[in-house]
């Protein structure tokens, strides 16, 4: 099974723990950023094979280092996902449009995290035809 | 130019064009006829060549002349001709003579010259004959004057050759004349002809071209009519269609032959149907049968006629015209209908009438209203003065007194004087009402014994109330005046008895189009009787005070008036309904509160109860002030008593005893009652005070001191009822008193209070001991922390400056304290003497709720005291912890077992954050946090921290400070209560 890159992008240090608690033990490797700035620096030397990104955080929002990946750098193929407190529906429309994977709504269950960012890697895969990993 | 001239002058015409060359062929034929003499007289030829060549040059040079210029004057040639043949003439004569004289054969040389001369020479008969016989004198004349007549016969045979051949060219030329004077003749007519055609063909030319021009003209205009025409054709239907008048064109027959839209659309048919009907099938005489007039107009008008209609099947007023249509010879060729629905103007006139009527009557009452205003303000200062001193007098006189009766009589009077200005002020509605909430029921039962006294035996009265019936906000005495009013109008009107009723009901009234009713709920009560009843004229005017028609001297003509005023005063309406012979009647409407009646505590005083506290008296009519002391002073009061209010202050200043009371006209000089009862307050807070009123114009004033819950009284003053309201208002607790008696029962509540100076510590007792809780008093942080570990309290009061240990690290102590043992935040006041941004910033980063700056204010300290106590009763009961049975367990993933302790430490962090930002007013801060907490809390398993994140998230958006504050205390509350359980 080879290994995920995942870099988790929150400000919140509890959420960072939690994905970090929730992600244990399984495909991921993973990194962490606190805000958008240091995601990117980590996203141009890492290439994390997925970004879980928060839309409200200082520095830089999840939404413009969303569009620096797709836009900027025109890279289609990273996984990302968003996640957010918000329940507006316009702010995941506009997600959509900006081409992410997926969403995660906060909060999140511990347990459901892990499996939740598998599936939206697997949609991915499957649509680009390539094998996904499977989790066990 | 004549015929005769024509032909002159074209005789002359042909001699200007033939002399020319009749000179020229004269010349050559000289010169030519020098060849016969070189024939016949060789020996004279030379000579005569030379008088031919002569006679030659002379007529070549008329020749000449003739040929280069053209004379005007035909005189010339003839001049010219006759030179020419006397000289031809004389020439041949000088030959003849030379040859031999009357013998000489060249006569006939002469008849040449003749022929020329006389032939070809077109002049006149008579010049030609002078001619002729010049040329023969020429000829004969010189023979016979210088010649012997020798051969007479040779000489006469030639002179008659010579006279024929003369004649002979005179008779040709006279022929020659005469034809061509004919031929000219002719010609000269025929010319005549032609012009005379001519002119008239050019005549009948011009004739024609002008009639082309004319009729071209004529089209042009008829084209320019005929556009003018349509183009006014359509306006003129457009116009006629526009308007939104009825316009019927009708012919003698009063048929309508021509209608416009408004017509159409009046009548609702189609225009083909209207058309051709008779003007009485549209406009139905019938419906005019009354007046007959306007039918015998509609029938014959010859004029211009109009009038107004009401045409009831269609209800519509309507202003109708009718005007003949005349042809030019003043023929009457049909008419013209037109009509306009008027009714919205009518109704308008209608309405406006009314209304100015109205306005009439209200300004009537109302300058009725001010005048008994006025003049009631007068009689109650002379009112006091008459009623207080009888009064008096019959308390200081013995019973058996025989002044007695009068002084009771002067004494009744005063007082019937007194109602009659009262209710002239309830009309006036200038007096002043005690609004309280009263339950109508109950009045008109307390006052039936009354009124049955008062409508006698011969009347019985029925109640029918509805019970149980609203309540209402209405003065009383203002209700049993009115009843009472009512009540003696229905006696009046049955003198020889009957029934009257009083009812009570509650309604619901809707705005009707004639009564000024603001729609709502209403108690009303009636009054009906079974009287004489009231005829129109009077119904109009019974409100009008000082109508009566209970005769001379029965009646004031208030009792209405004053009803009506009082009623308008109360915001009620009053309707009457009244047939003579029936009966009458009245229904009083009052706004319906939903309120319990307020309960007053009459005290009654049987006799006056006096007492030994001080009064100022004041007063700027003598004789009240003169009654007042006369009647507080004999009752132990110690009175002082001052004109004005100025007078009153100084006195006041000048007194070093105490004051209790101040008794005082609101109306005064320069100074008004109100403003020296607050003037006199500042000096001695504890002063009470009763104010006096007669009545003012300044209803606002009365109606803020009412809202004020001010203590006034109305003059006239009865001395019994002002002994009785003087002891009441001393017998009052004072505001404070009042207040603390007000004070929220905080029994059972524990608070810590640290403070290291004696003196506050002993003021905030006094605060707060009243409110029964439990409080315990330290000197310094250190004992207020190790107090607050050992026991348990609902609220720390924190002075922050203080020995040994100061408030801030006490309260960040208890704080990290109650951290570690997972216990709720205790309210901590901090009491400061500063209080700058600075200094609360610490307060608050310390955990500290509030703040307080002294000097503490006993309301501020009771009411956030009070304020921590509902919060204590509203979360749980207090059993010690801080969070009683409120305990709150949550289960929460023992993969989280290292984390989630950290996170609600972080949250309780948080928590400092939030009442920082609070205080600041940080919206954005708060938003940020809440968010957080909503995204985060439900992934550790503790799903209020996400739901009250999301309140505040949301509090804060909206900036609803209540919101968020009570979103930040649930938190708080959450996370001091929380207990997890690991699985």
């Amino acid at each position: 099974m080879s290994e995920i890159k995942i870099l988790l992008v929150d400000d919140d240090k509890s959420i960072q723990d939690l994905y970090d608690k929730g992600l244990e033990n399984s495909v991921f490797t993973k990194r962490f950023a606190g805000n958008g700035k240091e995601a990117l620096e980590i996203y141009c030397a890492w290439h994390p094979d997925v970004i879980v990104l928060d839309i409200m955080m200082p520095v830089k929002a999840g939404y413009s280092v969303l569009q620096e990946i797709r836009s900027k750098r025109d890279d289609k193929s990273t996984v990302i996902i968003m996640a957010t407190a918000s329940t507006d529906s316009q702010d995941i429309r506009d997600c959509i449009t900006l081409g992410v994977q997926g969403y995660i709504i906060k909060p999140f269950k511990l347990k459901e995290i892990g499996d939740t960012i598998l599936h939206y890697i697997q949609q991915d895969k499957g649509k680009s035809g390539v094998r996904p990993p499977v989790h066990e | 130019m004549d015929k005769k001239k024509y032909i002159e002058n074209s005789i002359n015409e042909s001699l200007v064009k033939l002399s020319p060359i009749l000179f020229l062929m004269g010349a050559v034929i000289f010169i030519c006829l020098s060849a016969l003499d070189y024939v016949s007289t060789p020996e004279y030829f030379r000579t005569f060549l030379g008088y031919q060549v002569a006679i030659s040059s002379l007529l070549f040079l008329f020749f000449l002349i003739l040929h280069n210029y053209t004379f005007r004057s035909i005189l010339i040639y003839q001049i010219l001709i006759f030179i020419a043949s006397v000289g031809s003439a004389i020439t041949v004569e000088i030959m003849i003579l030379k040859t031999g004289g009357h013998v000489s054969s060249y006569y006939i040389g002469i008849g040449l010259v003749g022929i020329w001369v006389i032939s070809f020479t077109p002049v006149r008969f008579t010049l030609s004959l002078l001619l002729m016989l010049a040329v023969y004198g020429t000829y004969v004349l010189p023979i016979v004057a210088t010649e012997k007549i020798a051969d007479f016969q040779t000489f006469f045979t030639a002179n008659v050759f010579l006279l024929a051949l003369l004649s002979s060219s005179l008779v040709l030329r006279y022929y020659h004349l005469t034809s061509l004077a004919n031929e000219l003749g002719l010609k000269y007519d025929l010319e005549e002809h032609k012009i005379h055609l001519e002119n008239r063909v050019n005549d009948r030319t011009a004739k024609l071209s002008d009639s082309i021009v004319r009729l071209q003209k004529e089209i042009v205009e008829r084209e320019r009519i005929e556009l003018a025409l349509n183009k006014s054709s359509s306006e003129w239907r457009a116009t006629f269609d526009s308007t939104t008048d009825v316009i019927m064109m009708l012919n003698t027959d009063y048929t309508v032959i021509r209608l416009n839209k408004a017509a159409t659309l009046f009548y609702n048919q189609p225009f083909k149907d209207l058309i051709g009907s008779s003007l009485s099938q549209l406009f139905p005489v019938d419906n005019l049968q009354k007046d007959a007039n306007m039918r015998s107009i509609l029938k014959h008008s010859v004029e211009h006629e109009e009038g107004n209609v009401y045409l009831s099947d269609k209800k519509v007023w309507l202003s109708f015209s009718l005007d003949p249509i005349r042809d030019n010879d003043g023929q009457l060729i049909g008419r013209i209908f037109m009509m306009r629905d008027i009714t919205v103007r009518i109704k308008a006139e209608e309405e406006q009438r009314k209304l100015q009527a109205e306005l009439l009557q209200i300004q009537k009452m109302d300058s009725i209203g001010r005048l008994a205003g006025g003049v009631a303000h007068d009689f109650n200062n002379i009112l006091s003065a008459i009623i207080g001193f009888s009064q008096l007098a019959l308390m200081k006189l013995p019973d058996d007194h025989p002044a007695i009766e009068s002084i009771r009589i002067i004494f009744d009077s005063g007082e019937r004087a007194a109602s009659l200005t009262r209710q002239l002020l309830a009309f006036s509605r200038k007096q002043v009402l005690e609004m309280r909430v009263v339950n109508l029921n109950t009045i008109i039962e307390n006052m039936v014994k009354m009124l049955r006294r008062v409508i006698g035996e011969n009347i019985v009265l029925d109640l029918n109330l509805q019970k149980p019936i609203k309540n209402i906000l209405a003065d009383t005495g203002q209700m049993e005046q009115v009843l009472m009013n009512l009540l003696v109008n229905a006696r009046d009107t049955m003198p020889s008895g009957g029934r009257v009723k009083v009812e009570t009901a509650e309604v619901c009234l809707r705005e009707e189009n004639d009564q000024k009713v603001t729609p709502g709920s209403y108690v009303m009560v009636s009054v009906t009787d079974t009287g004489t009843g009231m005829s129109k004229e009077v119904q109009e005017r019974m409100f009008e005070p000082f109508l009566t028609i209970k005769g001379m001297g029965k009646g004031t003509g208030l009792g209405l008036s004053t009803v009506y005023g009082i009623v308008k005063q109360h915001d009620g309406h009053i309707t009457v309904h009244s047939e003579q012979g029936q009966g009458t009647t009245f229904k009083l409407y009052f706004p319906m509160v939903n309120r319990e009646t307020d309960v007053i505590n009459v005290k009654k005083y049987s006799k006056l109860i006096g007492g030994t506290e001080t009064v100022l008296v004041v007063d700027d009519e003598p004789s009240i002030r003169k009654m007042l002391v006369q009647t507080l002073q004999p009752l132990g009061y110690k009175l002082f008593d001052a004109p004005s209010g100025e007078d009153a202050v100084k006195l006041s200043d000048a007194c070093p005893c105490s004051i209790d009371l101040l008794v005082t006209d609101v109306v005064m000089g320069e100074m008004n009652g109100i403003q020296l009862a607050e003037t006199l307050q500042q000096r001695r807070p504890d002063i009470k005070v009763i104010f006096i009123s007669g009545y003012t114009d300044n209803a606002i004033v009365q109606q803020d001191m009412i809202d004020r819950k001010l203590i006034l009284m109305q003059k006239p003053l009865i001395p019994t009822a002002l002994a009785a309201k003087v002891r009441e208002v001393l017998d009052k607790k004072n505001a404070l008193e009042e207040s603390a008696d007000t004070v929220q029962d905080l029994s059972g509540m524990r608070i810590l209070y640290a403070d290291d100076d004696e003196s506050s510590r002993l003021l905030i007792c006094t605060y707060i001991e009243p409110s029964h809780c439990i409080l315990d008093i330290c000197e310094n942080g250190r004992i207020a922390v190790d107090k607050f570990q050992s026991g348990s309290y609902d609220l720390v009061l924190m002075d922050m400056q203080m020995p040994i240990m100061d408030g801030l690290t006490a309260s960040r102590a208890i704080r990290s304290w109650e951290v570690a043992r997972g216990l709720k935040a205790t309210p901590i006041i901090a009491v400061t003497g500063f209080g700058g941004k600075e200094e609360v910033e610490a307060i608050l980063d310390a955990g500290c709720t509030s703040h307080m700056t002294k000097p503490i204010d006993r309301e501020v300290l009771l009411g956030t005291v009070s304020s921590y106590s509902s919060q204590r009763r509203t979360i749980a009961p207090d059993n010690g912890d801080g969070c009683g049975a409120g305990k709150i367990t949550v289960k929460v993933d023992k993969d989280l077992q290292d984390l989630a302790p950290g996170y609600l430490q972080g949250r309780r962090e948080d928590l400092k954050t939030l009442y920082s930002a609070l205080e600041k007013i940080d919206y954005e801060s708060i938003r940020v946090l809440g968010h957080s907490m909503k995204g985060s809390g439900g992934g550790y398993g503790f799903d209020n921290i996400t739901e009250i994140g999301k309140q505040i998230e949301m509090a804060a958006g909206n900036q609803d400070l209540a919101a968020m504050r009570e979103g930040i205390q649930e938190l708080s509350q959450y996370l001091s209560c929380i207990t997890i359980i690991y699985e």
